[in-house]
């Protein structure tokens, strides 16, 4: 059983509240990951899982076990919670070899060495660094380091394992390359994980669910579609991808509403698929489009009117910004599109949200 | 037109090389040929003699004891000091931090006279009270010893390895202790598998420079040890002189010999250990974990104020009531008790006052002297790429590396007349010998302060129409100009409270403070001499201060 839950947690440092009341269950193999810009939170809360910050209310589980609880007064501390961690800057030993480094954890709970040797070569061939058992941390790269504090948090068997920005310190490509290879050994040894980043592209292509943090606070839980196609927020819209946010107004029409921009010359009202129970007339909100979801058409069949103030070919795209009114809007269109500098177009939303 | 313009850099660059020539290398050179030299001729001759004598050979052995227990003791008394205000939640670990270094700044032969004051046996406090509380004949402790060296070398050592196993345990990557914790380890485990290990060569290397210190001290040894007949390395250096020049052959080999020791020492922590202690630096810092010191918080608190109680408190209390004290050895009383030795040492006694004069003078002019030569050479090795610049640089770190007895004793030999020059108990030779010495301080802060600018700023003033003196009158020097002021006062501190070199140089007018001091300790002047020191501390304290807060807390301790 590793299942992880976090009932109402919340950690204050004097005044300031950096955790504020999260309540989450990450289910066994699963892979979420913390995501957030640095302060959100995500770090102290992944440490307060690990047991090396101590939550001021709110409960923790590992399994079925009840590891943290303020109210309670339970706290187990960090070694006998059996987690793995991987830490953003390696924390690989500089006094040992890998061999060393990787066999640790086996060390201290005491394992027979014959059954150490075993151990730590099966799982030093799991990250790709067999034959370097005897070589000191200087002498590695830093990918090779960060596979080494890898092979030491998955060789005690964690019931989880915790990483913290465990690649933004290596390169971009090298980065890329460990992403596939953490989740690969994920899908292996199906162990759960909880990983801590603040690049959302990191995130997107390895957590089957997000949590997205914000000053503290929850800003929404989903899959990574669910947080790219139907963001619950302007901040979580904002945070991953390219967005357009344009104020408009709210009309009734028949028994359906309509919107018209507020800040646009053409005002015509066009058709929302929204119902007049979410929203109802005379409301302002905010429409938030993603430049792929607008397409570039005639001025007569779009929903609404612009012009071309500047186009920038980037191959397999072309990026425009059209002018409506006092706003501007960016459009993702086919690097085959001819519409030229000051042309009046006509823009049709494929898909968009609407919030407060 | 081409116009010829009269440059200044080369001149000032270059002069800069001579000056360091004639400062360091030619005295230095002369002691190596000097020891090497024995009526006229090349020979080892003077080596032989050296060991032939048994004192000698008593001396050497000496220094190297003294050497290895002050370290070893050091280290057991500043490393677990360094974990406790570090790692564990100790009250007021703040404070006891600024108080656990304090003893450095002391300067060690006033705490000798503190020491000696509170453990001679014939009238030390501790042993009069002691005698008095036991009903005992005669005395428990005495000073005057090897032990008694060692005690008293330890007290105000020991900062070194506090300092680097407090800096190293600061700077220590916290994640390394948690990656452990995570692994099963308790706290006790983790302190053996990789505090320890990871501290060990920052405790050697503490270790290492106490040991260096320690036999380059020559005021401890001569208050303290000469007494009792102890003598190390500086001590006979010092006596073989004090025969006036005919013991200046033997006093060189002898130089040489300490020399090799200590810089032996220093080499040792440059190349081996220092590479070692960069590994653990992780660039950024963080919260480590306190331990929860639980019951043990008491009783530790107690003896963390002991600590402070016996290397700081006892040695003031001791100097400061000696120095008010009207007959030396009598009984604390109100009558016994008066401002003659303050009034006597301030406006009475030429010699205080001569002492008061020089050294003012000459810390002011070694500092100034020091810090333009320095930012000379530091600029040079910085910022140009003229040969032999990082050798100039080498260079000017050499004194400082040597023991101040083997300086004043190159300096001698250099300038004592025998090569048309005749400085010899002159403030001259003095205020060369502080140079010489000091001028490592200055390359160092300005060094570090002029990496910091980027060789783009002075370029755009180059490209703007300014010359090179221009560039640095108006960029370079502007933006060091922190860093200038903090490393003058860096040097004036301790040249106004210098002892070992100036008790070989001085003449009958240029006393110093730490001569005077030192003179009247041993001519019995108790009293005297405790005042003065008292006036000196107050100055040193007050200094310190000064310097924390112009420099915001960087320098100065």
């Amino acid at each position: 059983m590793s299942r992880v839950v976090l009932k109402n947690l919340s950690k204050s440092f004097g005044e300031v509240n950096v955790v504020n009341d999260i309540s989450l269950e990450i289910i066994d193999h699963e892979f979420l990951s913390f995501l957030g810009p640095s302060g959100c939170g995500k770090t102290t809360t992944l440490r307060m899982i690990a047991g090396f910050d101590m939550p001021t209310a709110g409960e923790i589980f590992i399994g079925d076990r009840l590891v943290s609880s303020a109210e309670k007064k339970v706290f187990v501390p960090p070694e006998d919670r059996n987690v793995g961690m991987v830490f953003q800057n390696y924390a690989v030993w500089p006094h040992m070899d890998v061999f060393k480094n990787v066999a640790y954890p086996l060390k201290i709970s005491k394992v027979k060495s014959a059954d150490i040797r075993d151990r730590v070569m099966r799982v030093l061939s799991l990250v790709k660094l067999k034959g370097m058992e005897s070589r000191y941390p200087h002498q590695l790269s830093g990918g090779q380091q960060q596979r080494v504090a890898l092979a030491r948090a998955l060789i005690m068997e964690p019931d989880v394992m915790l990483l913290d920005e465990p690649l933004s310190n290596l390169d971009a490509k090298l980065r890329e390359e460990m992403r596939f290879e953490i989740k690969d050994i994920q899908r292996r040894i199906g162990v759960t994980i909880i990983y801590v980043t603040h690049d959302q592209a990191e995130a997107m292509a390895m957590s089957d669910r997000i949590l997205l943090l914000h000053e503290a606070t929850v800003q929404q839980l989903g899959t990574p579609r669910e947080l790219y196609e139907r963001p619950e927020n302007q901040f979580a819209a904002d945070f991953i991808g390219l967005i357009n946010f344009l104020r408009i107004e709210l009309i009734s029409k028949g028994d359906g509403l309509c919107a018209r921009f507020l800040d646009a010359d053409d005002d015509t009202p066009f058709d929302i698929n929204y119902s007049p129970e979410q929203l109802s007339a005379g409301m302002q909100r905010v429409f938030a489009v993603r430049p792929e979801n607008v397409k570039l058409v005639s001025p007569r069949e779009g929903h609404v009117t612009g012009k071309v103030r500047k186009k920038v070919y980037l191959g397999n795209i072309l990026d425009y910004r059209i002018v409506l009114g006092k706003e501007e809007i960016r459009v993702e269109a086919p690097s085959t599109a001819k519409y030229d500098i000051d042309q009046v177009v006509g823009l049709k939303f494929t898909d968009y949200v609407i919030f407060e | 037109m081409y116009h010829k313009r009269f440059r200044a850099d080369p001149l000032i660059l270059g002069s800069t090389f001579v000056i360091i020539g004639v400062l360091i290398v030619f005295p230095f050179t002369l002691l190596f040929i000097n020891s090497l030299k024995a009526d006229g001729v090349f020979t080892f001759q003077n080596y032989v003699t050296v060991f032939q004598a048994n004192r000698n050979y008593t001396a050497l052995f000496n220094s190297l004891k003294l050497g290895f227990f002050t370290s070893l003791f050091s280290v057991l008394l500043g490393a677990p000091l360094a974990w406790l205000v570090t790692r564990t939640n100790l009250p007021f670990a703040k404070l006891f931090k600024t108080l656990f270094i304090l003893p450095y700044m002391i300067p060690p032969f006033v705490g000798a006279i503190a020491w000696s004051q509170l453990l001679n046996r014939r009238n030390g406090y501790i042993n009069s009270w002691a005698a008095s509380l036991f009903g005992l004949e005669g005395h428990v402790f005495d000073v005057n010893t090897m032990p008694g060296l060692i005690w008293v070398m330890t007290l105000y050592l020991y900062p070194f390895v506090f300092i680097t196993v407090a800096g190293a345990l600061e700077r220590m990557d916290p994640t390394l202790e948690e990656a452990a914790r995570t692994c099963g380890a308790k706290t006790m485990r983790i302190m053996r598998d990789i505090t320890l290990p990871l501290v060990a060569p920052s405790i050697a290397g503490g270790a290492l420079l106490v040991f260096a210190s320690t036999i380059a001290n020559f005021g401890i040894p001569a208050l303290i040890g000469m007494q009792g007949r102890v003598y190390v390395l500086t001590t006979m250096i010092y006596s073989y002189m004090r025969r006036g020049l005919t013991g200046i052959a033997m006093a060189s080999a002898l130089s040489i010999l300490l020399m090799s020791i200590s810089v032996g020492a220093l080499l040792l922590n440059n190349l081996y250990l220092k590479k070692k202690q960069y590994t653990l630096i992780s660039g950024k810092s963080m919260r480590p974990t306190k331990l929860d010191l639980r019951r043990w918080k008491i009783p530790i608190l107690i003896l963390a104020f002991l600590v402070v109680f016996v290397t700081v408190i006892m040695p003031f209390v001791s100097i400061s009531l000696t120095s008010f004290l009207d007959a030396w050895g009598a009984k604390i009383t109100w009558d016994n008790l008066t401002l003659k030795n303050y009034r006597y040492i301030l406006f009475e006694y030429a010699l205080t006052k001569d002492a008061f004069k020089n050294s003012f003078l000459l810390a002011i002019s070694a500092a100034t002297v020091c810090m333009v030569l320095g930012s000379l050479i530091a600029y040079i090795s910085v910022k140009t790429k003229i040969r032999g610049r990082k050798a100039l640089e080498a260079v000017s770190q050499l004194p400082y590396a040597v023991p101040g007895t083997v300086v004043a004793i190159a300096m001698i030999l250099a300038w004592s007349g025998k090569y048309g020059i005749n400085l010899y108990n002159t403030f001259w030779i003095i205020l060369l010998a502080y140079i010489a010495r000091y001028v490592a301080f200055a390359v160092r802060t300005t060094s570090a302060s002029l990496e910091q600018i980027h060789p783009s700023l002075e370029e755009a003033a180059r490209i703007s129409g300014g010359s090179w003196l221009t560039s640095l009158k108006d960029i370079v020097v502007p933006l060091i100009r922190p860093g200038l002021v903090a490393g003058w006062f860096l040097i004036f501190m301790p040249t106004l409270r210098e002892l070992t070199m100036s008790i070989l140089l001085w003449g009958p007018k240029t006393v110093t403070i730490g001569v005077a001091i030192f003179e009247m300790q041993e001519a019995g002047y108790v009293q005297i001499s405790s005042a003065f020191a008292t006036i000196l501390l107050v100055i040193v304290i007050v200094g310190n201060l000064f310097v924390k807060w112009l420099t915001k807390g960087k320098a100065g301790i």
